[in-house]
This record gives structure tokens, C-alpha cells and sequence, in this order.
């Protein structure tokens, strides 16, 4: 990823956690601790406004992307025709990295092969793998639900459109489907950012980044393969392995404290109630 | 003069109400008794301030003007008749002056409505809510006491009635501080709106009474809805059970049937319920068909339900398989802590994944 990819990353970040720490309570609002949640940021009209903030901030951030990566692929084609390439625009799209291919689902096969210790070696993934384009057509579908759901509760505080059935479907769709996002983000993404490996894409296009290359070198072979066969090297040959930075173990602890807290409060809660 | 009025007025002092010294037992907390035929104990408390200080409306009365003086004047007491609120009573006014009251225009109002008392009392509880002797008006009220407004006050300097010395220079009528604490607790509603969603749910979420009150559970399908969700986070102010099914009039007791053309929540008459001024002034007729009471019910065999339960499925297959996959790599990551510089693979089989026999440690 790029420094300007990072940023829209971060900032998608910042809104999905706001959006989270709004949302959940009114999901939950017959849980224990979702008055009292609310009542922390500010009271019911206070967390529904930085709901709604947050939720247009998504947007927006939903539309730059898309605006992003449509001027990121006229781009290349430029560059591919100054270069004499006669490529069209559809290759290029296919050949993009988050396009979902049927290269995928053969690699999703090998994959579990592998973690059944049916295969020696993990497939040698791409700068995204499997998992990274779920997520992320998971999330471009998620931010690009806002407008829908947007659209039908206008349409009903006072545009004066007939539209009021809508507003059942959205009001189920928008809260089911965001507490699938959050359980999946809090529970997959981050085990495949802090434990797995080729957990980000950030790293991907960095194969010497410091305290990564373990990581790289297991979750994207296919990527350091190509710049090994780009420098005439054997990708086995690009060095030892470093030691996992100190930031990424306190991340690993933290987050395993974190995940086994909450299972056992929910445990205790369970055999509480 | 001020200072006269206080001294006639009944703050603090006791009243009269009690002729009949029952609260010389009744005051008494704890005073219980074991009922043979259930084995039920039953308490009999009465507070003593209630009376003292009219804390409540029925502090005016005498015990007899409900309960009957034949059943209630042995002891111990044989009540067997229900308490009956239409009938008339007598309000007993400091003046020395009794006053006629009764609620039997409420009865009649209830009457006409889908409460009642004839269908109340005809409602399968599993258990009996009422006890021998009490009013079927305690299915939805409790004894009524007056509450202050919900704003932080102090007594003034000078006593409560000061502030009104500045202005009123002749004497204010006696009953002034009762009438006044009477107004305020008027100007509030009965209840808070999550004790008002309890209150219906004693019927409305029984589940012996949901076929006869509507087909489903009709507070857990309010407490769902934004209305209920805003109950539950402490909103005082989004709509209560009563604020829709109330007539036009605001009389909770003249609630209809949501098929019946007059019902405030009938197809008809919904927008306008909706639309009032002081809730959604100026929304489309459309919003209405948004179900604050969305039944999500299998039986219902709603769309809605298919949408609902699509996700929920949708939710566990992905869980399911990011799961079992998650398993596997840290199951992978425990394998190779044994031999790191082994495939996890090859620890795992014990031998080379590849049959080989002489060949050196592979990396991981």
C-alpha cells in the first residue's frame, strides 16, 4: 500500500470504530451496557448525530475510493500506452489485485489443503489473497450500503415519498449487516492482520520491510517470487529471517488478552443468566 | 397572613381520613398474615404518611369508601368481595365539607373500549394477577401518589408559601398546596416509558395471552422498534404505548382496536396519529407502513423475516468458515513451534512431506 492508501485505510478505520461504538448500543440497546455507553458519549441525540456523521463520513470516503481507483487504472493505461502497450482497459481491470478470480478459489482449495497438512507448502499468494479481497469487497460493499439506507429513512422524514416498507428492510439489513462487519473485522481481520500469515496487503509491496519478511515470505510468495525472477535471484535467497517487531508482539498479546476476555465474559455472562 | 395559611394547611399534619383507625394496625410494617388456603403470606402494610401527609389522591378517602365495612371490620378481616372504583365515594375536604366523587364515567369509558373489564376479567392468566378483593384496575395502576415535577428544586426562604405572599394579599384557599402537588403530578406522565412498556407487557407479553391480545408479542416487537430502542436508552420523550394507542382525546382508557375505523392506530386514522405536532409534524402518510410492531415471527411469514433470517445465515457461514479456518493457522502455528525449522507440514507427518529420506532441514 501507498502512503495515501494507508490514509484512507485509517480514516475508513477511525469511521468504522465510530460507527461501532454508535451503532452497537442501539443494536444492543436492551443490553446492560449499552445505556450506559450511550450515556458516556453524550446521551441518545448525541450518539445518533455521530452515528449519522460517521455514516456520511463513510460515504464519502466510499466515493473517494472508488474515484481513487478509477483514476489509479486510467493511470497505468496511460503509462501502458506510452509504453506501447495496446492493453485494454478490461485487462487491466482483471489483472488489478483486488479483482476476485477463479485463480482465487483454486488458491482458497490449496489453501485449506495445506492447513489439513494435505499439501506441503502454502499457495504461493498474490499481493492480495483470498481472505484480503473478501474483506475488502466486503467492506466496498458495507460503505456503499450507506446511500441505500440514507435514502429511505429521507424518504421518509419528509421528502414525501411513499416509500415506508423500505424502511423495515433497511432497518434490518443496516443492522444485521453491520454487525456482521464488525464481528468479521473485529474477529478475522484482526486475527489476519496480527497473527496470520500475509496478514496485510500494507506489506505486500514492501518484501525487505523490517520485522515483515517472515510474514511476507509465508502469506505472499507469489509477490516475492516475481521480484526474485525480476532480479535473476531464487526468492529462498533473499536473506535470513528477522525477529517479529516488538510492536507487532505487544499487538499479538494484547489482542489475544483482549479476544480471551471476551470470551470468557461471555461465557460468564451466559452461565450468569 | 402567610404564616396563618400555614398554619391551616395539612402539610405534615394528620388527617382525619383515618376515622375508622385502621392504620393503628396497618401502619405497622411487616403486619402479615399466612393465607391457610394457599399458604401464601400476605402483607397488609399501609403507610402512615400517605395518610399524614396526602401523598396521594386516596388519602382524602376513608378505608370503607372502597373496602367493605362488613368483610373489613372483623378481624381477622374476611374479604371476599373486589373492590369495586366506579363506586362512589366521599372526598373528605379540610372544610369539614365531603365532596361526591367516582369514577363510574371511567367505567363506562372502559366499557366501550378493548379493555373492558368484562374481557379482563375473561384473560387465561396462567397465574392470577389479582388477589381475592382487589380492583381489576390494578392490572395496569398502582395505588396513585402524587410525584413531584422532574426538575431539582429547594424550599424557598421563608417557607413554602412565601413566594406567594409577594403577590397574593389575601388568603389562598387551604387546600392550595394539595391541589398544587395534585396539578404538578398531572402535568407528567403517569409513568416513566420503559414502566409504561412493563405495565402492557403483563398482559401483552404473556405468552398464554398473545393469542388472545393481538397474535405476538406486541412490547418486544415496540422495545425493537426506534421507539423502544430510544426507551431503553434513557429517552423520555419517544413515543410510549399510550402516546399512538391513546385516543385523539389523550383517554387512555378509551383504546380501541386497531380494526376498529375510530382507533387511533387504525389504517386511517395512523398517519394523523403520527403526524401530530408534537411527534412527526409534516412526515408523508408512507412512514406509517415502517412497522413499530414488526412481527418477525416464522408464522407471520413476513418478508421481513426472510431479509432477517437471510442474514442471520449469511452471518454464520462466514463465521463458521473464517473460524475453522482460523483454527487451522494457529493450530498450523502450534504445530511448527515444535521444529521451526520444519514444515509444519512434515512435523506434522513425522516425516519429509516428500518422501525424501536424505534430505537436509527444510525451511518453514
Amino acid at each position: 500500500m501507498t502512503p495515501h492508501e494507508r490514509g484512507q485505510h485509517w480514516l475508513f478505520a477511525i469511521a468504522f470504530i465510530l460507527l461501532v461504538l454508535t451503532g452497537m448500543p442501539i443494536k444492543f440497546a436492551d443490553s446492560d451496557w449499552a445505556a450506559g455507553l450511550v450515556s458516556v458519549m453524550g446521551g441518545l441525540t448525541t450518539t445518533r448525530k455521530l452515528h449519522r456523521i460517521c455514516g456520511v463520513l463513510l460515504i464519502a470516503m466510499f466515493l473517494y475510493h472508488v474515484g481513487y481507483m478509477l483514476t489509479r487504472l486510467m493511470r497505468q493505461r496511460r503509462q501502458a500506452r506510452a509504453a506501447g502497450s495496446r492493453e485494454s482497459i478490461w485487462s487491466m481491470l482483471w489483472r488489478s489485485p483486488v479483482v476476485v478470480t477463479p485463480f482465487d478459489v483454486r488458491q482458497f482449495g490449496q489453501h485449506l489443503r495445506y492447513l489439513l497438512f494435505r499439501r506441503r507448502e502454502r499457495p504461493a499468494f498474490g499481493e492480495m489473497n483470498f481472505r484480503q479481497k473478501f474483506e475488502y469487497w466486503a467492506v466496498f460493499w458495507a460503505s456503499g450500503d450507506g446511500p441505500q439506507r440514507a435514502g429511505a429513512v429521507v424518504c421518509v422524514v419528509g421528502v414525501g415519498v411513499r416509500f415506508g416498507p423500505a424502511l423495515n428492510f433497511a432497518f434490518i439489513i443496516h443492522s444485521d449487516e453491520a454487525y456482521l462487519a464488525f464481528i468479521y473485522i473485529a474477529v478475522v481481520h484482526m486475527f489476519s492482520v496480527v497473527f496470520s500469515a500475509g496478514g496485510g496487503a500494507a506489506v505486500a509491496r514492501q518484501p525487505d520491510g523490517p520485522g515483515r519478511r517472515r510474514r511476507n515470505w509465508r502469506g505472499h510468495r507469489g509477490v516475492l517470487d516475481a521480484v526474485a525472477a525480476e532480479f535473476g535471484v531464487k526468492a529462498d535467497d533473499l536473506g535470513p529471517e528477522r525477529k517479529r517487531g516488538v510492536a507487532v508482539n505487544i499487538l499479538r498479546r494484547g489482542y489475544s488478552a483482549v479476544l480471551l476476555g471476551g470470551v470468557a465474559g461471555s461465557a460468564s455472562s451466559r452461565s450468569g443468566s | 397572613m402567610g404564616r396563618a395559611l400555614l398554619a391551616l394547611a395539612p402539610w405534615g399534619s394528620a388527617r382525619a381520613a383515618d376515622t375508622e383507625n385502621c392504620l393503628s394496625c396497618h401502619r405497622f410494617r411487616g403486619l402479615s398474615r399466612l393465607d391457610p388456603a394457599t399458604g401464601e403470606l400476605r402483607l397488609f402494610f399501609c403507610s402512615e404518611e400517605y395518610q399524614a401527609e396526602r401523598q396521594g389522591p386516596h388519602a382524602e378517602l376513608r378505608c370503607t369508601a372502597c373496602h367493605e365495612r362488613e368483610e373489613v371490620s372483623v378481624v381477622p378481616h374476611h374479604v371476599k368481595t373486589r373492590v369495586d372504583c366506579a363506586r362512589a365515594c366521599h372526598i373528605s375536604r379540610n372544610s369539614g365539607v365531603e365532596t361526591r366523587f367516582s369514577h363510574e364515567h371511567i367505567q363506562e369509558t372502559l366499557q366501550a373500549s378493548v379493555h373492558a373489564p368484562t374481557v379482563l376479567s375473561g384473560l387465561p392468566f396462567e397465574t392470577p394477577l389479582l388477589r381475592v378483593g382487589q380492583s381489576a384496575c390494578l392490572y395496569c395502576h398502582d395505588e396513585p401518589m402524587f410525584r413531584p415535577l422532574g426538575i431539582k428544586t429547594r424550599p424557598p426562604r421563608g417557607g413554602e408559601h412565601a413566594r406567594c405572599d409577594i403577590c397574593h394579599t389575601d388568603e389562598l384557599p387551604v387546600e392550595v398546596p394539595y391541589f398544587m402537588r395534585h396539578v404538578t403530578s398531572r402535568l407528567q406522565p403517569a409513568r416513566p416509558v420503559r414502566q409504561l412498556a412493563q405495565v402492557c407487557a403483563v398482559c401483552h407479553s404473556d405468552p398464554t395471552l398473545i393469542p388472545s391480545t393481538g397474535g405476538h408479542d406486541a412490547v418486544a416487537s415496540y422495545l425493537h422498534s426506534f421507539h423502544g430502542k430510544a426507551s431503553l436508552l434513557g429517552s423520555t420523550d419517544t413515543a410510549t404505548c399510550t402516546d399512538c394507542h391513546a385516543s385523539e382525546t389523550g383517554n387512555v382508557h378509551a383504546m380501541l382496536r386497531h380494526d376498529n375505523p375510530a382507533s387511533s392506530t387504525s389504517s386511517g386514522k395512523l398517519p394523523d396519529t403520527c403526524r401530530t405536532t408534537a411527534c412527526h409534524p409534516g412526515a408523508p402518510p408512507g412512514m406509517t407502513v415502517a412497522a413499530v410492531h414488526l412481527n418477525l415471527d416464522l408464522h407471520a411469514g413476513k418478508p421481513e423475516f426472510y431479509v432477517a433470517a437471510m442474514f442471520i445465515a449469511l452471518t454464520a457461514a462466514v463465521m463458521v468458515v473464517f473460524f475453522i479456518l482460523i483454527l487451522l493457522e494457529l493450530f498450523h502455528a502450534f504445530v511448527q513451534r515444535r521444529n521451526p525449522n520444519t514444515r509444519s507440514t512434515c512435523v506434522w507427518l513425522g516425516r519429509c512431506s516428500l518422501g525424501r529420506t536424505d534430505a537436509p532441514a527444510c525451511s518453514a
